[in-house]
């Protein structure tokens, strides 16, 4: 999406309960050309960002793939940013958020192909592993939403849809005891 | 900032093509501020309309999940927080009929005697235009109102006033953990006073804390304005209206005389009024104010949107060897520390003061969940701390005085919403003693986890929480926006209930403040009505 329109985009700190960085005040990011979530009717190119969400969310959170990480993030993208669920809206961070999503999938992207040659789905778990722990480092280039909050974001998507649900609650052993039980988990 | 005002006059917008059959009394926000006033002055004999821009939550669409919460927030895409400490603003705001009050957790606590001048006492920040004994009734009243649980001789902090209607929750094992900690180090603590509901009370059920609170009550134990203020409201006669964006406030001749909005078809309104009350929380209202006129409506002081406050906030975590079940409970706190609340600047160190809140119950996701307690997890080695936290893990929550400054504002930006309104700049530094008191927290919070027993002991990243300030109230119309009253001092027909108003923020929640104040602002009305309407 980087040849798409660019846009300077204030960039404030992931604030409230989150607040864990401070943040560059002013970066350029890739915007969307809208809010709409990939569908059959969109190019291929629009369907390798959300393959690249999907392989990063896994790594985060193993599971998030089969959990279905990129339905929860794409079918949220496509609501009007009122009634979205996706965490994103913790960290002020301003709609729509699909851009967000672009550029950080396209920045691992770069990130993968210059450190390993090829683009992220196609790296190997271990240089997966070993790109998360570079790019947190800091000690490699990084050219999209800034790496801290895009990995705050996208682990908080894997933990929804891993441990959020009432799958999840099982899993590490916390009573669920709904009131009212989500009739869908999203 | 920018010139906010879009249309012209006041007189060009009376002519618009929809004007709607006057009330006495438009109330911009349906919280538990706007249902308060709603529900008083209804009882009074007004004609009330309530305009809320949100849905028209019920309790059965507060579904329990962390995921489904957050279309309870509002406030979306409407504000950019910055700054070296930026205020949270998506978590805090709300959205719909109940407001921030349908996910709010309902810790309620009075302030203290000495929060309401600690200007005269000590120098140092504002003073209130009104004392702790001129609040004392409502926060009697408040409690009856909604219910409230607690033990108010157990709080040995707490400022005379009437014993809470209801016993505390039961304590649960992560909250009895962390007593031994306090306990250890000589710290005294209490049940946390809280507006949830420890056994049936008007009609609700007691609390089955299973720790919903965040997602919304929908049970109804948690007091929040769906099944208090509201229903007594629309019982009285007050209408409230949903889907309905204000745009701004109509005045002329120096007297406020309705507002313009949009529908939820896009239809644009205009509402006349005897009187405007704007309840629509911290930031909205100071943003519709400053689109309402040149240099901003009720704003002869150059105030409205200056002194935006918050409360320190840091969360401080312990895993203990044995059980801490720490899904159990509500979310807030089932035990409360007072020890450091006082604002007495001769304790030396810090000036103001913190509160803890004890025994905080969790969930595993979300922005104050599991595992965001250790963010820095990924991997195999998150998913061992899940399993082993979901059993183990012990919080506490701290809340501290904040920075009062003319310099933590809000602004129009040029950036317009969808309904053409300015997005607004919300700007907050906290000075450095706001640093120092929660670096003498977080020393004395893993103190604390270690004396109760904890293996390993750490602490959040320091952030914020709560929202006043931005029209505070004062005496004198040049340093403040509003009476304390809530009556602007520039329009003697359009008020202000909101956490807005406050001045200074104490260490405590600042909700149960906010009911009380503006059940005394709602009670003024009506005794006066014939003087400003």
């Amino acid at each position: 999406m980087r040849e798409n329109i660019t846009r300077k985009v204030f960039l404030r700190q992931a604030a409230g309960f989150g607040a864990l960085l401070a943040w560059a005040s002013l970066v350029t990011v890739g915007a969307p050309p809208s809010t709409a979530s990939p569908s059959s009717a969109e190019p291929p190119a629009a369907l390798e960002w959300t393959r690249t969400i999907e392989a990063w969310c896994d790594l985060l959170v193993p599971g998030a793939a089969d959990h279905g990480v990129v339905d929860f993030v794409t079918t949220q993208l496509a609501k009007k940013p009122d009634d979205a669920l996706l965490g994103i809206r913790y960290f002020d961070w301003p709609p729509p958020w699909a851009g967000f999503y672009q550029a950080g999938a396209n920045a691992l992207d770069a990130a993968s192909r210059a450190r390993f040659g090829v683009p992220f789905v196609m790296s190997s778990g271990a240089q997966r592993s070993d790109l998360l722990d570079i790019l947190s480092r800091g000690e490699l280039s990084w050219d999209g939403p800034p790496f801290a909050l895009f990995r705050l974001v996208t682990r908080g998507d894997a933990i929804d849809v891993v441990y959020g649900v009432p799958a999840g609650y099982a899993h590490i052993g916390l009573p669920y005891r709904p009131q009212i039980e989500p009739v869908t988990s999203w | 900032m920018v010139n906010a005002v879009r249309a012209t006059s006041g007189d060009a917008i009376g002519r618009s093509p929809s004007g709607d059959r006057a009330v006495d009394a438009v109330i911009v926000g349906a919280g538990y501020a706007g249902s308060i006033v709603a529900r008083e002055l209804a009882r009074a004999g007004k004609r009330v309309l309530v305009l809320e821009s949100g849905p028209d939550w019920q309790s059965r669409d507060l579904v329990s999940s962390q995921i489904w919460s957050r279309r309870l927030r509002g406030g979306t895409g409407l504000y950019r927080s910055q700054g070296r400490d930026p205020v949270g603003i998506g978590f805090n705001l709300g959205r719909g009929m109940g407001g921030a009050g349908i996910h709010h957790y309902a810790g309620w606590f009075r302030m203290h005697a000495a929060d309401f001048d600690v200007r005269t006492r000590y120098g140092w920040q504002l003073d209130w235009p009104l004392g702790y004994d001129d609040l004392r009734p409502y926060y009697d009243r408040a409690q009856r109102d909604v219910g409230m649980s607690g033990d108010a001789r157990a709080e040995v902090w707490r400022p005379p006033g009437a014993p809470y209607p209801l016993p505390p929750l039961p304590l649960q094992a992560h909250g009895r953990i962390l007593k031994r900690g306090f306990d250890a180090l000589g710290l005294r603590t209490s049940p946390a006073p809280q507006a949830i509901l420890s056994r049936p009370y008007k009609g609700r059920p007691a609390c089955d804390l299973n720790g919903w609170c965040d997602s919304g009550c929908s049970i109804g134990a948690l007091g929040n304005p769906l099944v208090t203020f509201i229903p007594e409201a629309k019982q009285a006669g007050a209408e409230f209206r949903t889907g309905i964006h204000v745009l701004r406030v109509l005045s002329r001749r120096g007297r406020a005389s309705g507002v313009e909005y949009v529908d939820d078809r896009g239809r644009r309104h205009v509402q006349e009024a005897k009187v405007v009350v704007l309840a629509a929380f911290a930031l909205e209202t100071p943003r519709l104010l400053l689109n309402s006129a040149e240099g901003g409506l009720a704003n002869s002081s150059g105030l409205v949107g200056r002194f935006i406050h918050v409360h320190a906030l840091l969360s401080l975590y312990g895993l203990f060897a044995e059980r801490t079940d720490i899904g159990r409970g509500p979310t807030g706190a089932q035990l409360l520390c007072q020890e450091d609340h006082d604002s007495d600047p001769a304790k030396g160190g810090y000036f103001g003061g913190y509160q803890w809140l004890i025994g905080t119950s969790k969930k595993p996701n979300d922005l104050a969940g599991i595992a965001m307690s250790r963010a820095d997890l990924d991997g195999a080695r998150l998913d061992a701390f899940m399993r082993r936290a979901s059993g183990h893990l012990a919080s506490m929550d701290l809340i501290g005085t904040g920075t009062v400054s003319a310099d933590n504002r809000l602004t129009l930006l040029d950036e317009r919403d969808e309904h053409g309104m300015p997005i607004a700049m919300v700007t907050h530094d906290h000075d450095d003693n706001a640093h120092a008191l929660q670096d003498a927290a977080l020393a004395q919070g893993l103190e604390i986890m270690h004396a109760a027993g904890a293996t390993e002991a750490w602490a959040g990243a320091r952030a914020t929480a709560h929202i006043m300030g931005g029209t505070i109230m004062g005496n004198h119309p040049r340093t403040s926006v509003v009476t304390s009253h809530g009556q602007t001092h520039d329009l003697e027909n359009l008020f202000i209930a909101t956490p807005g108003v406050f001045p200074t923020g104490s260490s405590v929640n600042p909700t149960f403040t906010q009911v009380a104040w503006t059940l005394r602002s709602a009670e003024y009305m009506t005794r006066h009505w014939r003087d400003f309407a």
